[in-house]
């Protein structure tokens, strides 16, 4: 094998996805949900990033928003890339630098979807985000995401 | 123990209860960490190669290096109350002393009664400078190391007062202003082992944001005062008798010593493209102080888990050395060179052109790899042990490093 051959076969495998990333995007759009006797009836998709990002966490009803982030990395990694076209390792590098300057916090990370449907469906201001076709009727959907 | 190991201590007691703080749970208190593991390398004989001015050593040519980037944090939060906390942040790395000692970098009070204020009060990272909010945390930024043109000119990161910030929504993005005070105690190193420690200066400044999108641009001022009226050389050039020697030991010993800087700057960071754009002025109103232009380029591109990246910048200084007006003959000599020294000691010009790689190989780990081609003519950053001195050089610096924040 030649010497080029080796180096392109090395670039290859440097590019290949790693098993723990999880580059399988969910076809499926994700929705952004609040709870279902929430006054907030639409948000708008700078509105979400500004709360998810730490950027601005209101709700137009002049509350605080308590953004739910999801543990599953396949579904974190399915919304942020349908949300602001990250990789989990951008928005981690992200929030280290908003953490270790004492910024702002990353959102509350729920253990699994169902969770974070719970805190959402149970806490008036709290924000989460799930697939479209887990929508329950104790939630309601303020932004469709397109994939 | 000592009051300086004092909050490891603490840090590491209150990590034993590592919970999450959150108004969705009940936990009082969250645990972060970072670090980094670099090596560094150079070919430049005589000459050591630092990441900033307060490091008593840097990289010599031969040697790989591994004071200059690497570093440990910790990190706690606790919440006290509704929008109430408080937060300890240590880390340990290579100090002015080139021992490795734990330093408190943060410890501050932190109230945020609504998401439009935040007020801080204690020890605060100074955040003046766009992409450098967290400095020593190299998981956060795209290259090794922050450019050491700009960042490295910064003596301390922290400083011990308040700062307020006022957020509101503008136009589909975020306006946010931020005001700070307070005491700036910082050290120098110097080549000789040494180290200048200014603990009663004080810093005033302002910052204008606005972020939209994958935006972020910045606009800031900042005001240093520093207690003058203690040069060294001073004394001996006003006994000189000589009426320039007089005039410029007035100049040299004024009782208020005052710089002032300003940025403005803007950060893109997109699929796929990364980018960064700044540029600083700082000025003082004194003969030995600070006064230079920076300027920072950075292009990344990231291709899956691999950011390739090159980056600009440059410090250019633009304070003139005033002469003595004293006869060269030998008894005045060594006082020549003093005022000399004087004067350009906090003098900069140096420019880097800098092409990496990122590699996110795990979650919330990286790789990297970089070379920085460094040219310079005189520079405060760079310890310059030839005799007599390099003057105009260049050296390469290779740079391996592995990041992780948690």
């Amino acid at each position: 094998m030649t010497a080029v051959r080796c180096i392109r076969l090395a670039l290859l495998l440097l590019l290949l996805p790693l098993p723990w990333l999880p580059h399988a995007v969910h076809a499926e759009d994700m929705v952004v949900i609040v709870n279902a006797g929430s006054h907030v009836h639409s948000l708008t998709r700078d509105q979400v990033i500004d709360i998810f990002m730490g950027r601005f966490r209101q709700l137009p009803t002049g509350a605080t928003a308590l953004p739910i982030d999801v543990a599953d990395p396949a579904e974190r990694q399915t919304f942020y890339q349908q949300l602001v076209h990250k990789s989990l390792a951008e928005i981690g590098s992200y929030w280290a630098r908003l953490v270790f300057s004492g910024q702002a916090t990353p959102p509350f990370r729920a253990p699994d979807s169902r969770a974070a449907l719970r805190l959402v469906a149970t806490n008036p201001d709290a924000i989460g985000y799930c697939y479209r076709s887990a929508v329950t009727g104790r939630v309601k959907v303020v932004l469709a995401l397109d994939h | 123990m000592t009051l300086r190991t004092l909050p490891l201590a603490l840090l590491l007691a209150l990590g034993a209860s590592i919970v999450r703080a959150d108004a969705l749970s009940d936990s009082r208190f969250t645990l972060g960490a970072f670090g980094t593991l670099g090596a560094v390398y150079q070919n430049a004989r005589g000459l050591a190669y630092r990441r900033d001015i307060s490091q008593g050593h840097g990289a010599r040519a031969g040697e790989v290096d591994l004071g200059t980037d690497s570093i440990i944090g910790l990190q706690v939060t606790g919440r006290i109350a509704s929008g109430f906390d408080a937060q300890v942040q240590e880390t340990v790395h290579r100090d002015e002393d080139g021992l490795w000692r734990p330093e408190l970098e943060r410890a501050f009070l932190r109230y945020q009664p609504n998401p439009a204020v935040m007020v801080r009060a204690g020890r605060i990272g100074l955040g003046l400078y766009l992409l450098a909010d967290a400095f020593d945390v190299g998981y956060a930024y795209l290259t090794i190391r922050p450019p050491v043109e700009i960042y490295g000119l910064l003596a301390a990161d922290e400083f011990d007062g308040a700062d307020a910030s006022f957020s509101r929504q503008i136009g589909g993005g975020i306006g946010r202003i931020r005001v700070l005070g307070g005491k700036w105690p910082f050290e120098v190193a110097q080549p000789n082992g040494t180290a200048v420690q200014i603990d009663n200066d004080s810093i005033v400044g302002i910052t204008a944001d606005y972020l939209h999108g994958d935006w972020q641009t910045r606009a800031a001022l900042v005001q240093i005062h520093i207690p003058g009226g203690n040069d060294p050389v001073a004394p001996a050039l006003a006994a000189t008798g000589f009426p320039q020697a007089v005039q410029l030991a007035g100049e040299l010993n004024r009782s208020q010593l005052i710089s002032y800087g300003a940025e403005i700057g803007t950060t893109y960071d997109g699929d796929p493209l990364q980018a960064a754009l700044i540029y600083i002025h700082l000025n003082s109103d004194y003969l030995s102080g600070p006064k230079f232009n920076s300027a920072f380029a950075l292009l990344g591109y990231h291709i899956k888990q691999l950011t390739p990246y090159a980056s600009f910048s440059m410090t250019d200084n633009f304070g003139p050395t005033h002469t003595t007006g004293l006869p060269v003959v030998p008894v005045f000599e060594p006082l020549i060179a003093a005022a000399q020294e004087d004067q350009v000691s906090s003098q900069t010009t140096q420019r880097s052109f800098s092409l990496g790689v990122r590699y996110d190989f795990a979650p919330r780990v990286d790789f990297k790899a970089q070379v920085d081609r460094i040219s310079l003519h005189q520079s405060e950053l760079i310890f310059d042990y030839n005799v007599p001195p390099s003057g105009h050089t260049s050296l390469t610096v290779y740079g391996l490093a592995v990041d992780f924040a948690f």
